[in-house]
């Protein structure tokens, strides 16, 4: 993690910033560039420079969030920042999301995209920045009002005042003549320090949730425009198919369906309603290529990871020499893990809305992606990039699926071909069976211990598909052939910074290439599926969903082998990893590990860290008759470095961990026969209801470091948690998920 | 043409009678509080009253509520204007993440509450055992449940 820069630090100077004066306002943007030049007119409403986060004027201080808000409070962190900087309250600040814009880019990825739980980290500084930027404009307007230096006056609570002559005037009257100021040198501004903060690390409420309660907030589902069409779309029904031959006339002949479109990924049925559309897509008549996956499935895809296991593969990191160390151990322990691909079924399906004229296309759509969904939307209709525009909505849960423009290809291509306003809805059977699904995975691990128990060599071998070979096309050229000019130039600057990030970072290997623990000999292999076929994506904390449970299961193997206490046997070998260490010592003081549990209850634990950020949990444990496992409470220790909000990362561990407990137990699994996905609806997918969650008790540790991720970070712990405190409670290691005991 | 009470007012809608009063809310009357899910009555997303129960609107023909009397999300608030207490409960506790889910957890809570003033745990789990929440918020439901009895029940409302 990078450190902040200090006060002097001539880094700060990328972030800061340009400023404009339209319309008597003063804009700030966190570009290097300056607002202006950098595109196009804002369509709706005008009053923003395109590229401008934060906006003062006469009737109001707003911001534009650049994120996605998908419920994880980021709309209000973010604005918590600019807030703290100006030294307003944050009900003075209007808040809206902000539309596609190159400015928006994600600092580090150069695309602006929502995920890897970086929104807070990554515009940290930039958005305080810019509220500091702001505040001095403002303080200086207001000493040329009063006509003293600037160093007579000081700011406070949306005022600049100048104590001496006893005047005060606000932002808003000062907003005009502020934006009139040259830029304040960057190096001249200070942040305030953390000892001063008014509102960071203190619980505010988010800003999103009065709508949210009286049904006033609107989704993607809700934001097409007023006289668009509804499309349903009959995709193809096994990856890999392709639509041979199609007779829409009994669907035309439905009332209300106005056209049948074939387009690239299938066949759309546009209707005056969903209903309607819904309807007709089931009278089409479609001849599909069976393609090349007709009788593959699930159970032969894992046979062939099986396969890949059973040898040495790709080295993906190598401490000492594992094999011979493994050769030379007193006692070896071997074992094998297995996970399902799993989906991200967010509770609003797919959907997207799309406008295509000659001049202009504008989408409206719940994406993570909005610059990868402009520029795809460029490539489509061959517009200009400043005659496209995206517009992010509140979207009905992310998780990773939304960072995909699948649907919003199929919203421009729809529109276009119809040359109509249009809204793509999915069923909830399309949003599971076409899905960008976890990676089914395979584990082979071996470690050896001395006489006396200590692990001398860790050796963990996993076979999956490449979640960045199927992304990297989306990312670039492949999956859109014949057009795509811009993006491949994006590719060679912006994407590509994501791309090279992540692709060195494999996210199949993350969260075990980077085992914690204190061991001489550890090989760490990547046996890659070639033949995979099962599309899949980024889901919530990605690699470290499969390798949490793999990892922090093995070390308690070990421990148990070892005849240790798995929580005493962990600390001894994290000596290298304080703040695992930490978090570990406070979840065991929290759970009160020392003391026996209460009858019938069982303990396991479990630390990882991911995306910045270290989580430990003990999850207790009751296993019923039936056999059925019952997570009765889990308690919490997290280290995620300054906290913006503290309920909202209560509100997220407690989420992620409910994402995490749904695939661990009860939950569902993406079974694939026949080259398609067999669940199809939440009978056949459940995921986590009120009667399984447990009681979560959190606990924050304080820390000065800057802001690590919080959205993903306690999804990775609770799986291995709990499998651990199923081992104590009925001798029975499980091996892959979800946790089934044999009854 | 369906005609039917939507939030204390008369309405009538021309709709084929199988379209789910789900679909009806949304698209004839313009109504989106109310969400898709699922459409098969798995999720409880479109969770409304018919006659001051909860059910799920996705699956219920528009046929089969001429002459009832439909509440929804946008209906909840009480005749004065203000915010139902679970309305209030829900934003005192912070509940909603992502939001979708919460037109129908709002609604089935209201009509638990309605039905029931002072639900056991068990009572209010065994409720709201059909309204799904992704963002796993349910214990800050609960939570405001019990918050929103306690203060309906120091009102007498």
């Amino acid at each position: 993690m990078k450190a902040a820069p200090g006060p002097r630090d001539p880094s700060r100077r990328r972030f800061l910033l340009g400023t404009a004066g339209a319309g008597g306002a003063l804009m700030i943007s966190t570009q290097l560039g300056g607002c202006a030049g950098l595109g196009s007119d804002p369509p709706e409403s005008g009053e923003w420079e395109a590229d401008a986060c934060l906006r003062i004027s006469s009737q109001g201080i707003k911001v534009r969030i650049p994120h996605a808000e998908m419920g994880q409070g980021i709309a209000t962190g973010l604005t918590m920042l600019v807030a703290e900087e100006l030294d307003v309250d944050l009900e003075q600040i209007e808040v809206e999301l902000a539309p596609a814009e190159r400015a928006f880019d994600h600092p580090e990825w150069g695309v602006q995209l929502t995920g890897g739980s970086s929104s807070m980290r990554s515009r940290f500084l930039p958005l305080r920045y810019a509220g500091a930027g702001a505040r001095e404009l403002l303080r200086r307007a207001g000493a040329e009002r009063f006509g003293v230096d600037p160093s007579e006056c000081r700011v406070e609570r949306g005022y600049v005042c100048w104590d001496a002559g006893k005047r005060r005037a606000s932002y808003l009257e000062l907003a005009e003549e502020a934006s009139r100021l040259p830029l304040p040198d960057p190096a001249e501004l200070e942040l305030r320090p953390a000892g001063e903060f008014r509102l960071l690390g203190k619980s505010v409420r988010r800003i999103d949730i009065p709508a949210k309660v009286d049904g006033s907030a609107r989704f993607g589902i809700d934001s097409a425009p007023e006289d668009a069409a509804v499309a349903c779309i009959a995709r193809p029904p096994r990856f890999g198919a392709e639509v041979r031959s199609f007779d829409a006339s009994r669907a035309e002949r439905v009332p209300g369906v106005k056209r049948v479109v074939a387009i690239s990924n299938g066949v759309a049925v546009v209707a005056d309603s969903y209903w309607t559309a819904l309807r007709a897509r089931a009278e089409l008549d479609i001849e599909w290529e069976s393609g090349p996956n007709a009788g593959k499935g699930s159970a032969e895809i894992q046979a062939r990871y099986a396969d890949l296991i059973a040898t040495p593969a790709d080295e993906v990191r190598s401490e000492g020499d594992t094999y011979t160390a493994l050769d030379q151990s007193s006692g070896v322990l071997e074992a094998t893990y297995s996970l399902p691909y799993l989906a991200h079924a967010p509770m609003e399906p797919m959907n997207a809305s799309a406008h295509v004229t000659p001049e202009r296309c504008r989408v409206w759509a719940p994406t993570q992606s909005p610059g990868a969904a402009r520029d795809v939307a460029v490539a489509i209709t061959g517009l200009d990039y400043e005659q496209v525009s995206v517009y992010p909505t509140y979207m009905g849960g992310g998780f990773g699926r939304r960072s995909e423009i699948d649907f919003v290809i199929e919203a421009v291509e729809v529109s276009r071909a119809v040359e109509a306003p249009v809204q793509v809805i999915w069923s909830r059977e399309d949003d599971l069976q076409h899905g960008f699904y976890r990676p089914a995975t395979r584990h082979f691990l071996r470690a050896g211990l001395d006489e006396s128990g200590v692990p001398r060599a860790w050796l963990h071998r996993i076979a999956g598909p490449s979640v960045m070979e199927r992304v990297m096309p989306m990312l670039v050229s492949a999956l859109l052939p014949n057009r795509v000019p811009r993006w491949i130039k994006r590719a060679a600057s912006g994407a590509s910074g994501f791309v090279a990030r992540r692709s060195t970072e494999s996210p199949i290997v993350e969260g075990a290439e980077e085992i914690p623990y204190q061991i001489d000999n550890v090989r760490i292999e990547y046996a890659r599926d070639e033949e995979s076929f099962v599309p899949v994506g980024f889901w919530r904390s990605v690699g470290h969903s499969h390798n949490a449970f793999v990892v922090e299961s093995f070390v308690d193997e070990l421990a148990h082998a070892a005849g240790r206490d798995p929580y005493m046997f962990r600390r001894q070998y994290l000596a290298d990893a304080p703040r695992h260490l930490r978090v570990l010592d406070r979840v065991a003081e929290l759970a009160n590990w020392q003391s026996p549990a209460a009858d019938g209850v069982h303990r396991g634990i479990a630390v990882h860290a991911s995306f910045g950020s270290v989580v430990a949990m003990v999850a207790e444990v009751r296993v019923t008759e039936e056999p059925s496992i019952r997570v009765e409470r889990v308690f919490v220790a997290v280290d995620c470095g300054l906290v913006i909000n503290p309920d909202s990362v209560q509100a997220q561990v407690e989420s992620a961990l409910a994402f995490g407990l749904s695939s661990t137990i009860n939950g569902g699994v993406v079974e694939v026969e026949d080259g398609a996905v067999t669940p199809s609806n939440f009978d056949a997918y459940p995921i986590l209801r009120m009667a399984d969650m447990p009681d979560v008790v959190t606990e924050l540790i304080a820390s000065d470091s800057p802001p690590s991720g919080v959205g993903e970070i306690a999804t990775p712990p609770i799986a291995p948690a709990v499998a651990n405190a199923v081992f104590v409670a009925t001798g029975k290691r499980l091996r892959s998920l979800p946790l089934v005991l044999p009854s | 043409m369906v005609q039917f009470r939507l939030n204390g007012r008369e309405v009538s809608v021309d709709a084929p009678g199988d379209k789910p009063l789900l679909w009806v809310l949304r698209e004839n009357l313009r109504m989106q509080g109310t969400k898709f899910g699922c459409g098969r009555s798995l999720c409880g997303a479109c969770t409304v009253h018919v006659d001051g129960r909860a059910v799920r609107s996705c699956v219920l023909p528009i046929a089969s509520i001429e002459g009832r009397d439909v509440k929804t999300i946008e209906g909840l608030r009480n005749e004065d204007g203000t915010l139902h207490p679970l309305q209030r409960a829900f934003v005192e506790e912070q509940v909603p993440q992502c939001g979708y889910c919460q037109s129908g957890q709002l609604m089935s809570a209201a009509a638990l509450l309605a039905e029931n003033p002072t639900p056991s745990d068990r009572q209010v789990i065994e409720f709201m055992q059909g309204n799904l929440c992704r963002c796993g918020t349910y214990l800050r439901i609960r939570r405001a449940i019990s918050r929103a009895a306690a203060e309906m029940a120091g009102t007498g409302s």
